[in-house]
């Protein structure tokens, strides 16, 4: 079809159209819109509807076509889908790979009158999403990098933006951006925007990316080591990544920081961490935080390396001392046996300080110390100081009376030191160091007992000794300076006289009145002497004096004989009661003679003489008849009389022959007593056990009293005495309460009762029961009711029933009088129904739980336990310990409380040998056992179980570590198939027989904690390369049957 | 026997074979100061007597492998290394500057990190034939309080440390490398690293999912492996497999357990046990692990080798010792 050619109608099958006319315009193809006329790169495709006119296909052959031009790219046609019915649109499916692109797309319809005007359709940019950066952060301070964009919605024009800035960006893909991160954005920490800004200005969402302070290290310290210091100092940190923000730590602790440069900090080590000697550590952090490796700073204390000079003598005047070191201070002190010296700082290795005569006056040894603080001290060094020479100078005192005795003998003299000891005669005294001019020493009495001299000298530890100087001992004067006794009483009896002094030598005498005793030498300050009792006949005095053998004498002591008055001092006895037999009365005094006699009441009584201290009289019965006094003297016989003793006859004690009544029962009602004898005064009362009852005096011979019926609620005795008013008690006399009859139970009703029953009233019936009569139950009183004589009725508590058992019931009338006791019987309730349960079979290395249930809650509690036992059925059978209860080991014992069903859970683990586990379990309530029947559990042979395969290759060798089972405890063979690697050749199975490896092991007692199972390892040497071969399928064999087969890891 | 290649020669008298029982490993008796080993498979296994180590420990942790642990001595307070293949020999291990309250071991047993008294800890490496132990490092200024460390196999300690807000920082931290903030989660309750990686696993129980932080020089990438959709909640503990494979991850809320398959061939598996969640810890095998720790309750175990996972008990440890005793 052409322009030019004769127009005619055409009725088209699904469109009619306008033709024209010759003489006509000729028709022509229009578009009129585009719906829709825009899209956004990278969406789905669509329907596009183009309105227009003529949008006929040709006759002859389809020509019918939207022609799709792109700004860019390639144009296409497209086959409309539809037409309008009056040709005036058609619709064409525009698919998505049309709208990649961004741009605009010039759209006209070819139909049959030829192509139609243009019409622009536009694709428009999507809006850029970032989904991922990478890397996803960078460090303050880093060099330019790459930034990795990706997300969607990525072109080429798309540009990267850093805080608003466009950053130069290569297109990688639609999902992917690279962009250039200029050095410039990483001066400070913090967030960077990034975003991706379309060609048209479309911009994604910001993302962020942290700019994040690096990581400081520390490379190295300057100086590595301080001293002991009071004063801070300051080091420098070498390192990288150093900021002006970066701080440093010292023990954790920020510090003083400045930044030197990027590889270096000062930092203030404050006194504080200077105190002690130790490690310090020291830390740089920046902002994040961000905090580097650890360096150590040493603090270091003080040292001496000398002393300069290092010794001085004893007594020495003021000097200068030189100390030589290290880490010495501004500050440091020297210390002399820890008192601190004047001290002046040279420098950090010399110190001088002034050392004062005090401290030189001992010999010995100093030590001196270098202090830089408290806790920083120095090491020690010693200063000697040497003593002067050993000399003794003088004693005191020099010399001493012989026989003086002891004495403390003060010696003079240089260079004594502590452990010096003063020698006297070659013997060593007891010494004591007073200074290093100065000792005392003990001189014993025995050293000086003779005149004499000694020689004394002093020798030191170290043996060395001093000059000798004379000790002088002189005689001492003959002299009595006491004597003992100093006196007698005249008619003594011969004693030995000591006689005390000095001067006295041996074969002194003592003479009494210029007539020498026999003398006996005991040293020379003690003699003694036998007085005889002639010199002791007449009081009056004696002179001792003591005459030595060279015709010496002592003093005079005169010795004192004195006379002795006439007196009584005791009598004895000095009572007797009246009527009483004669008797010896003994007189005890001084001053009796022979022929002295004693009167009683001026009778003179038949009188012995024993002693000068003592006579004895025969008093006649008759001066006892009345009861009264007498008056006791002695009369010697020169007529001196001595002083009086009063001897007292005492009036005679009441006595019981009778009580009437003389008994009575327990409980009985009160009574009067009466009571015969002699001797009852007016006034007397008659006792019960010491009690006092209310009595009337009858006659001399009998008394009555009422005994109230309070005394007699206990069986027993009671005792009965009469006292007088004048104190005088009769003899005891006993009355008894006895105890009646006993009451009796003839039956109890009820009898018996179930056990941890409700409270419940007993009935006791019998005889013999009273109006204070108890039931007691188990010895334990009960509230009682008494009916009557013959009845009784109890309060039974529940708690007295709580248990199965007996009871036995007494009923007890006063005076403890108990019946014999009678039985009640306390029933077990009957048992719950136990539910015991569990598998008839399992298998090995199980874990299952044994059912354990009860039919209702019991009123008593149950107290159970399940006992495993195991009984192998193996071809070498053994226990298994692997079957245990899961709380452990094969005894569970447990309690379910009274009323409750709460029963414990029974998990065991069945192990892995063949046999049966039995449990059996114990059950008791309140006693009485419950049956319950056994589980038993069969774990039967099966074949062996392969767990796992490892398999370990070397050159020439290959090892198989197989871990697995067999509840029989038998293997007898295992097969080996090689798995050749791709197309290697086939590999023979091997099969080895095991039976020689594994019935040894299973025999073995080291096998039996591990039940049957085992870890097998199987080696094989390899020709050829060992690494085609690849996995190794075993299967192990048992008189139960193959195993499965299992593939190497 | 065919040898046209390579022949498999089993000759009788150079073919070696062996035949032991297995052990489950060594657990730390804490009543007895001393370690008993496990005897036995799961599911079969039962506690040995205590082994006789020349000395008692206050406490001890038994390393991943089980061949040694770390212990501190009961009469000396002082750190020891205690090989456990054959008859227990304990060496003291000098460095420490205290009695660790915490000792951590990295997977491979290779280091540990040892959590000290007053916000320090001290890193011990060269475990177990060389051991030394590092300078202090100071932890107390990362944040108000210590929530989960562990250690890689490197030697580099992933701490959670609790923020101001409730959530937690964690940190990189080498003996010589310094501190690096690598990340945050809502509460890490647990940190394992896998083995012979800078790989950890980070278990945040607030947001009920278990975080995976790649540690790197300049940072740390993190990717979230698990969700409640998974199972995930409230977890407390984490551990790894030693093949690597397998992550179990304990829930707390309901003493559950997720097994979750690194490689993703197998979908998050549920495991429910009456047990102590909040511990997870190796065993012999490749994914046994202990739940708990030893008490005078039976130990549970996930035995994660079986053809069926599953969790068995280990008999409790009675009084008198009815265990069948074994070295």
């Amino acid at each position: 079809m052409n322009i030019g050619r004769t127009f005619f109608s055409i009725l088209a099958a699904a469109a009619l159209a306008t033709v024209p006319v010759a003489g006509q315009t000729a028709p022509k193809t229009t578009i009129s819109s585009l719906n829709p006329n825009s899209a956004i790169a990278g969406s789905a495709g669509f329907t596009m509807t183009i309105d227009g006119a003529n949008l006929l296909d040709c006759a002859a052959a389809p020509c019918l076509a939207v022609n799709w031009a792109p700004s860019s790219g390639s144009p296409t046609t497209i086959r409309p889908s539809s037409v309008g019915p009056n040709a005036n649109f058609v619709t064409a499916a525009i698919p998505a790979s049309l709208l990649t692109t961004p741009g605009s797309v010039s759209v006209t319809v070819t139909a049959e009158f030829g192509v139609s005007n243009a019409l622009t359709f536009t694709i428009n940019y999507p809006t850029p999403v970032i989904s991922t950066l990478s890397p996803i952060s960078g460090v303050v301070g880093g060099s330019s990098f790459t930034l990795t964009v990706t997300g969607s919605g990525f072109f080429s024009g798309s540009i990267v933006e850093v805080n608003g800035s466009p950053v130069a960006t290569t297109y990688v893909s639609g999902q992917t951006l690279t962009a250039t991160i200029a050095a410039g954005f990483l001066n400070a920490a913090g967030n960077l925007g990034i975003t991706v800004v379309q060609p048209n200005g479309l911009s994604s969402a910001v993302a962020n990316f942290p700019v994040n302070y690096p990581a400081p290290t520390i490379t190295s310290l300057s100086p590595t080591q301080v001293a002991a210091s009071t004063t801070p100092v300051n080091i420098a940190i070498n390192g990288t990544n150093f900021f002006t923000a970066s701080t440093v730590q010292i023990n954790g602790a920020n510090t003083s920081t400045t930044l030197v440069t990027s590889q270096q900090l000062t930092a203030t080590v404050p006194a504080s961490a200077l105190a002690a000697p130790g490690q310090l550590s020291v830390n740089v952090t920046n902002p994040g935080p961000q905090v580097s490796n650890t360096a150590s700073l040493t603090v270091v204390a003080p040292s001496i390396s000398g002393l300069s000079p290092s010794s001085a003598v004893a007594g020495s005047v003021t000097f200068t001392l030189a100390v030589s070191g290290s880490n010495f201070i501004s500050g440091s002190v020297v210390t002399w046996n820890g008192t601190s010296l004047t001290t002046f700082f040279t420098s950090p290795t010399q110190l001088t300080a002034l050392v004062s005569t005090s401290l030189l006056t001992t010999a010995g040894t100093a030590t001196v110390r270098v202090q830089n603080t408290s806790q920083a001290v120095s090491n020690a060094a010693t200063f000697t100081i040497t003593p002067k020479p050993l000399t003794i100078t003088s004693l005191n005192p020099s010399s001493a009376t012989a026989g003086s005795g002891a004495l403390t003998l003060t010696v003079n003299g240089t260079g004594f030191v502590s452990g010096s000891v003063v020698d006297w005669n070659g013997s060593t005294l007891t010494t004591s160091f007073g200074s290093v001019n100065q000792l005392t020493a003990t001189v014993p009495a025995s050293l000086l007992s003779q005149p004499g001299s000694a020689t004394v000298l002093v020798t030191n530890p170290d043996l060395t000794q001093s000059n000798a100087v004379t000790f002088t001992i002189n005689p001492a004067p003959v002299t009595i300076t006491s004597i003992n006794p100093a006196s007698a009483v005249a008619g003594s009896a011969a004693f030995t006289m000591t006689v005390n002094g000095t001067g006295f030598l041996s074969g002194a005498v003592v003479n009494w009145n210029a007539i020498p005793l026999a003398t006996t030498f005991g040293s020379a300050t003690q003699l003694t002497a036998q007085v005889p009792a002639t010199l002791l006949a007449q009081a009056g005095g004696a002179a001792i004096q003591v005459l030595d053998p060279n015709n010496t004498q002592s003093n005079v002591v005169t010795f004192t004989i004195t006379a002795t008055p006439l007196t009584i001092t005791s009598i004895s006895p000095t009572s007797a009661i009246a009527g009483a037999a004669g008797f010896t009365l003994t007189v005890n005094g001084t001053g009796f003679v022979s022929g002295a006699v004693v009167s009683w009441n001026s009778t003179a009584l038949a009188t012995t003489f024993g002693s000068a201290t003592q006579l004895t009289a025969t008093v006649p019965a008759s001066l006892l008849a009345q009861p009264g006094s007498a008056t006791v003297l002695v009369t010697n016989p020169n007529q001196a009389q001595s002083n009086t003793a009063t001897f007292t006859i005492t009036p005679a004690a009441p006595t019981i022959t009778s009580i009437n009544p003389a008994s009575a029962i327990v409980g009985a009602a009160g009574f009067t007593l009466t009571v015969n004898g002699t001797g009852f005064l007016s006034g007397a009362v008659v006792n019960w056990n010491s009690t006092a009852l209310a009595t009337t005096f009858g006659s001399e011979t009998q008394l009555t009293a009422s005994v109230p019926a309070s005394l007699l609620a206990q069986a027993g005795s009671a005792t009965i005495q009469v006292v007088n008013p004048n104190n005088t008690q009769s003899n005891p006399v006993g009355f008894l309460i006895s105890a009646g009859t006993p009451p009796t139970i003839t039956s109890l009703s009820p009898a018996s009762t179930v056990a941890a029953g409700p409270t419940f009233t007993l009935t006791v019936n019998g005889s013999g029961f009273v109006s204070a009569s108890v039931v007691d139950w188990n010895g334990n009183a009960v509230p009682t009711t008494v009916v009557n004589t013959a009845q009784l009725t109890a309060s039974i508590d529940a708690s007295l029933i709580a248990n199965p058992g007996s009871a036995a019931v007494t009923v007890v009338n006063p005076g403890n009088v108990a019946s014999s006791a009678a039985t009640f019987t306390i029933t077990v309730p009957n048992p719950p129904t136990v539910t015991f349960s569990g598998p008839a079979t399992t298998g090995p290395m199980q874990q299952p739980s044994i059912t354990f249930a009860i039919g209702a809650a019991y009123v008593l509690a149950l107290q159970g336990q399940v006992t495993l036992t195991f009984t192998p059925d193996a071809v070498n059978p053994s226990d298994d310990p692997a079957i245990q209860f899961s709380a452990g080991g094969r005894t569970l014992s447990f309690t379910i409380p009274a009323n409750s069903t709460q029963v414990p859970p029974i998990l065991i683990q069945t192990g892995t040998v063949s046999g049966a586990i039995r449990a059996h379990m114990t059950l008791t309530g309140g006693g009485a056992s419950i049956p319950v029947s056994d589980v038993v559990i069969q774990i039967s042979r099966a074949a062996p179980v392969i767990r796992s395969v490892t398999a370990t290759r070397s050159s020439g060798s290959l090892q198989l570590s197989i871990v697995g089972y067999s509840t029989p405890r038998e293997v007898t063979q295992a097969v080996f198939h090689f798995n050749p690697v791709g197309t290697a050749a086939q590999i023979p199975d091997a099969t080895v027989s095991v039976g020689s490896l594994f019935t040894p092991w299973f025999q073995s007692s080291d096998s039996t904690q591990y039940g049957s199972q085992f870890t097998y390892t199987q080696s094989f040497t390899i020709q050829g390369d060992s690494t085609q071969i690849g996995t190794i399928i075993v299967t192990l064999t048992s008189s139960a049957g193959n195993s499965q087969p299992v593939t190497s890891n | 026997m065919n040898r046209t290649l390579f022949g498999v020669l089993w000759l009788a008298g150079a073919v070696a074979q062996a035949q032991q029982g297995p052990t489950l490993g060594v657990v730390f008796d804490g009543g007895a100061g001393a370690f008993r080993r496990i005897i036995g498979l799961p599911g079969a296994a039962h506690f040995s007597a205590p082994l006789d180590a020349g000395t008692t420990f206050s406490s001890a942790v038994v390393s991943p492998g089980h061949e040694f642990a770390l212990g501190i001595g009961s009469s000396d307070s002082q750190l020891y290394l205690i090989r456990l293949k054959g008859a227990p020999v304990s060496t003291p291990v000098g460095g420490a500057a205290w009695v660790p309250s915490k000792i951590i071991f990295s997977p491979a047993g290779r280091t540990a990190v040892l959590v000290g008294p007053s916000g320090t800890i001290q890193l011990a490496i060269g475990l177990p034939d060389s051991p030394s132990i590092s300078v202090e490092i100071d932890i107390s200024s990362l944040g108000a309080g210590l929530q989960a460390i562990a250690i890689s196999d490197g030697g580099t300690v992933l701490a959670a440390f609790a923020a101001a807000d409730g959530s937690s920082l964690l940190y990189a931290i080498g003996a010589t490398s310094g501190t690096q903030s690598v990340g945050s989660a809502a509460l890490a309750s647990a940190i394992s690293f896998l083995r012979n990686s800078n790989s950890a696993l980070v278990a945040d129980r607030a947001a009920h999912q278990i975080l995976q932080y790649q540690l790197a020089d300049s940072g740390a990438a993190v990717s979230v492996i698990a969700t409640q959709t998974d199972g995930i909640s409230d977890p407390v503990a984490v551990n790894v497999s030693g093949s690597a494979q397998w992550v179990l991850v304990g829930n707390a809320v309901d003493q559950s357990l997720v097994r979750i398959d690194l490689t993703g061939l197998n979908a998050p598996s549920l495991f429910s046990c009456a047990c102590d969640v909040s511990a997870i810890g190796r065993l012999a095998g490749n994914a046994v692990f202990q739940l708990g720790g030893l008490s005078d309750q039976p130990l549970w175990v996930f035995d994660g080798d079986d053809v069926n996972p599953r969790v068995v008990f280990i008999p409790a440890i009675t009084a008198p010792d009815a265990s069948g005793g074994g070295q």
